[in-house]
This record gives structure tokens, sequence and C-alpha cells, in this order.
């Protein structure tokens, strides 16, 4: 190859990576300007930064009272870049690239303090809850309460079970699912005499207990069902601290159309 | 004369030192002959004696809550005699997936800035700073130096570093258990001033004025987040205090880049890892450093 061959080819190399860079920016401009114009003409009225959290607060409280259309503009714009963000890796970046591209002026900064206001306050982004750890685990609990409620027969009534679980997650291992399916045998006691039964159950987490920082437990709904001679089976709640906990259970016993009203302890080994 | 970048903490505000210092780059400041970081700022500090911007860059554009902690349910951490409120596993294998042989052995290198990690030992309750070169003790016994001697322990002066103490567990190095350095010097100048640094940039993610709240504090997590920020406060105006002590008899002055207002008013210790507003934090910190740049050397020149 001659010296001037090796020229062109370098020459036009580097002319192909000016053409791919000019491109990507060009992508990145076109992917986020129309989100950016948007955005400060959102911004372009509201008053200069008070540079507090709380005046800011107020200011939007008082901007949903007067004027509530720019207010649930500016609130959509936020769930919108969360929305491209998660549609679209390199949005933010490009965001981040074009916005100062555009216009950097003082300006740019009092709607730049504004708009993560607004981040703050519409883009919310929870840590994954420790509840309900996937995994197997194995559950434990005894029950005591009344039979035929309301019935002049009212009588004693005490159940107990030993269940098998599973609890699942989508999240990363080790935290955050929301369904438990469970099974094993429990027994009830009633007639004067303990009675055997399969028991399948399917616990559903509703509510965390805790703040944004930690969580000291969840609050759970329990659908419980008892199958043996008889059957057994109704609906419960259920207040999970770690492992152990309480539990609420109301119900429906076979033909007979009995009920048991169940207020018990449990205990959760492993997950 | 030595050329220093100091970083100081801030969790997911370090997004705006983030800005700051790919602006540094843009309008010539860089390279730096020592880089001081602590927390969030250690991992920049890191990134930036790597000569990795566009690695921070990123990373400080995706990172989401969930990796960087692992909220706890408090009953279970108290049963297992674990003291803190978040795991800090996600941090750990960030760290893992960012920080590789490549960055250390570049880090490590002969031709590469000193770079300072400070944390503070639980045992010795003194500021010691993690380096990649062997740093002499000062007789004064302000802090201790510890030199990098692999990976690993540069992994985990970075966990160190960045972990603060109740809300995260601490890191053991050497049997020493480690917290956050911010728990003495958010702004780590101390290093800085010992190895005679006359040229100073401090990228501070909060103001240098503590902000007025007018919301009446009533919730027990809110006054404990209120009085974490007032005493962090302190922290780092004692650091800049002790920085200005060093050079303002020389007639000079650190530049400081720090945003006007504070950026995360109910998170001090900034656990609030959320994308888009670390990005306009991002922008926040380049717009913010360009004003400080001229001031300190004028306006870059027009485009042609």
């Amino acid at each position: 190859m001659t010296a001037s061959l090796k020229y062109i080819v370098v020459w036009v190399l580097l002319a192909s990576v000016l053409v791919l860079q000019v491109d990507a920016q060009t992508a990145c401009k076109s992917k986020v300007e129309g989100y950016i114009l948007r955005l400060k003409g959102a911004l372009q009225n509201f008053i200069p930064d008070p540079g507090s959290d709380a005046a800011r607060d107020q200011y939007l409280q008082s901007l949903r009272q007067i004027n509530p259309g720019l207010y649930d503009k500016v609130r959509r714009l936020s769930l919108e870049a969360k929305e491209k963000m998660d549609e679209d890796a390199s949005w933010l970046a490009c965001f981040q690239q074009e916005f100062l591209n555009i216009q950097p002026s003082d300006k740019d900064e009092n709607m730049i303090l504004w708009s993560s206001h607004l981040f703050k306050r519409f883009v919310t982004l929870d840590y994954i809850s420790p509840e309900f750890e996937r995994g197997i685990g194995v559950h434990v609990d005894i029950n005591q309460g009344a039979a035929d409620l309301g019935k002049s027969t009212e009588a004693y009534s005490f159940a107990g079970r030993l269940l098998l679980s599973y609890t699942f997650s989508k999240e990363r291992t080790g935290t955050g699912g929301t369904v438990r399916l469970m099974g094993g045998i429990s027994t009830y006691y009633y007639d004067s005499e303990f009675n055997f039964f399969a028991n399948p159950r399917v616990e559903y987490r509703i509510k965390d207990l805790g703040n944004k920082l930690t969580t000291f437990g969840n609050l759970k709904v329990i659908i419980d069902g008892n199958f043996g001679e008889t059957w057994i089976a109704g609906a419960g709640i259920g207040v999970e601290l770690h492992n152990f906990g309480v539990q609420v259970l109301y119900q429906r016993q076979g033909e007979v159309k009995n009920s048991h009203l169940l207020v018990g302890l449990f205990y959760r080994f492993l997950k | 004369m030595a050329k220093a970048l100091v970083t100081g903490g801030g969790g997911a505000k370090g997004a705006f030192a983030v800005g700051a210092l790919l602006t540094l780059k843009k309008r010539g400041l860089f390279p730096f002959d020592i880089l001081s970081g602590t927390s969030t700022g250690s991992f920049i500090a890191t990134l930036a004696a790597a000569d990795e911007l566009e690695i921070l860059r990123s990373q400080y554009l995706s990172v989401g809550p969930n990796d960087v902690l692992a909220k706890q349910n408090i009953v279970a951490n108290v049963l297992n005699g674990k003291a803190f409120l978040f795991d800090t596993y996600p941090l750990l294998q960030l760290i893992r997936q960012t920080i590789t042989q490549q960055i250390f052995d570049k880090i490590m290198a002969d031709s590469a800035p000193t770079l300072c990690i400070t944390a503070v030992s639980l045992q010795t309750g003194l500021p010691t700073v993690f380096s990649n070169r062997d740093l002499i003790p000062q007789p004064n016994n302000e802090y201790l130096v510890k030199k990098l001697s692999s990976l690993d322990m540069l992994m985990s002066a970075l966990l160190a570093s960045s972990s603060q103490a109740g809300f995260t567990p601490p890191v053991i190095i050497d049997g020493e258990q480690f917290v956050d350095g911010g728990h003495r010097d958010v702004i780590p100048t101390r290093i800085v001033v010992d190895l005679g640094a006359e040229d100073v940039t401090i990228l501070s993610n909060n103001p240098s004025a503590q902000f007025t709240n007018i919301r009446h504090y009533s919730d027990l997590l809110d006054v404990v987040l209120r009085v974490i920020g007032i005493f962090l406060q302190d922290v780092r105006e004692s650091d800049i205090r002790l920085l200005n002590d060093f050079l303002m008899p020389k007639g000079k002055r650190a530049m400081v880049v720090e945003p006007s207002a504070d950026l995360d008013e109910e998170n001090p210790t900034g656990l609030r890892f959320s994308p888009p507003l670390m990005a306009s934090w991002m922008v926040l910190g380049e717009i913010r450093a360009n004003a400080a740049v001229n001031n300190v050397i004028g306006p870059p020149p027009p485009k042609v």
C-alpha cells in the first residue's frame, strides 16, 4: 500500500467515526429535544426557585388550586421522564447531554432546580420490600376461638396446622414477594375430638408495616381450606412480624354450615 | 505546586459532583495530582483517578435504589444482631462490576495521581485514608493511613467509605470495622492539606449554608434526618475551614463547586437514588461548575 493510499484509508476511517458520532448526537437530540422544550415551556411561568423544598411545595400546592391545568401538565411531564427512561436506557444520558446544549444560561439552573423538585415529588422509586422473602418455609400455628358463632350451641374451637410453604417473588432473590402457596396438615378440635385435614392455603401480602427506610412486618390476607371427612374453609387476615405473628380466621364447616372464628399465633421457620 | 480535587459525600447527590467533574474535564482543568474522596466521593475520585469519566457518568445516570441498597425488616435485623437498616450487598455488586482489575492497575500505575479514600474506623474512631501511595502518617494522629494492596482491598475501602453507620453495615478490613468517611470528613480536605496541595478544587454536593426550613418537624424519622443534616453541615464547615486556614496565608483560595440550594432536604445522606432526579442534579453540577470555572479563569473562548 502506498503512503498516499494509507492516508486516504485513515481519513476515510476518521470521517466514518465522525459521521457516526454526529449521527449518535442527532439521534440523542431528537429523542429528548421535544421533551425538554415542553418542560421548559411548562416551567417558564414558574416563580424563581425559592431555594427550599418547603417553599417549593407551598408553591406547587397553590398552583394546584390556581392553575390545575399547569399543575397536571408538570406532573405528567415528570411521570413521562420515568416512562421514557424505563423504555430506553439511553434516554437519561441524552436528557443530561442535550439539556446543556440547548441553552446554557442562568434561567436553565432555575428550570433544573424546579424539574428536580418535580422528579422528587412525582417520580417515586421505592426500595424493594424485604417482606415475603422468596423461598421455602415452614409454618406452624395454634388458634382458638368459637365454633357455631351466634348459635345457642356455641362451642370452644381449637385448630393447629403444620404447613410447608413457598413464597414467590419476581424481584431479586430474597425480597419482595406477594404470594405464598402453602400445603400441609391441620387439626380442628370440635365435637369433643380432634379431626385431621389436608390443608392448602394461599397468603397474599397487601401492605407493609414500616416507613420509607425500613419495615417491621406486613399485613396479609389468608385463604385457607381444610379437607377431610368434611371441609372447613374461609379467609382471614394476618399480621406478620418477621417470622412470627397473629392471625384471625373466619371459616365455614361443610354441610353442617357451622362456623369457626379463630384467633391464633403463628411462627415461620426458614423463609 | 500540587493540584488536588476533593469530592465530598452525599450518596445519590454525588451525581452533582459527576456533572461538575465532566465540566472540569471539558474546561481543561484535568489532570489532578491528588484526588481525595469520601463516601460517594470516593467512588467518583477513584474513577476520576483512572480517567474513566464516561463509566462514572453512565453509573450515576442508571443507578436505582435497589442497585445500591437492600431494605431490611428491622425486627429480623434486631433479632439476628444486624446493626443496620439497609444491607449493601447490591452496592458491593455494583462496585465489583465497575471497579475492574484494569481500573485497579491504572490507579496503581506510577503515573496515576495520588488517590485517597477516607473511611472511619469504629475501633480507633479516627479517619483512615486508603491510598494507592505510601503516605506518611502525620505526627498529630488526626488520621491513619493504609496502602491499597489489592483490588479486593480497594473495593472494600470504597464500600466502607460509603457505609453510613446505623443505616448500612460496617465493613471489615484487616480485622477492623470501617464506616462512612463522612462521619469525620464529609469533604476530605485533611489529607490534601498534609500533602501540601495549593491548587484545590472542591466538589461539594451540599451548599455552604445550612438550609432554613419553615416546616415543623414532628415525625421521629424526619427529626433524626434533620439532625443528621445539621451534624453533617458542621463537619462540612470544619473541613472547608481547615483547608482555608491552610490556603489563606498563602494568598490562595479553593475553587468550590456546590449547589445553590440543598439538593434533597429530606435525605441529607443521599439515600434517594432516582435516575431522573440524578440526571437533573448532574446537569446542575455542570452548570455550577461552569459558573465556578468562569469566576476563576474566565469564560471559555467563543466557538468560531
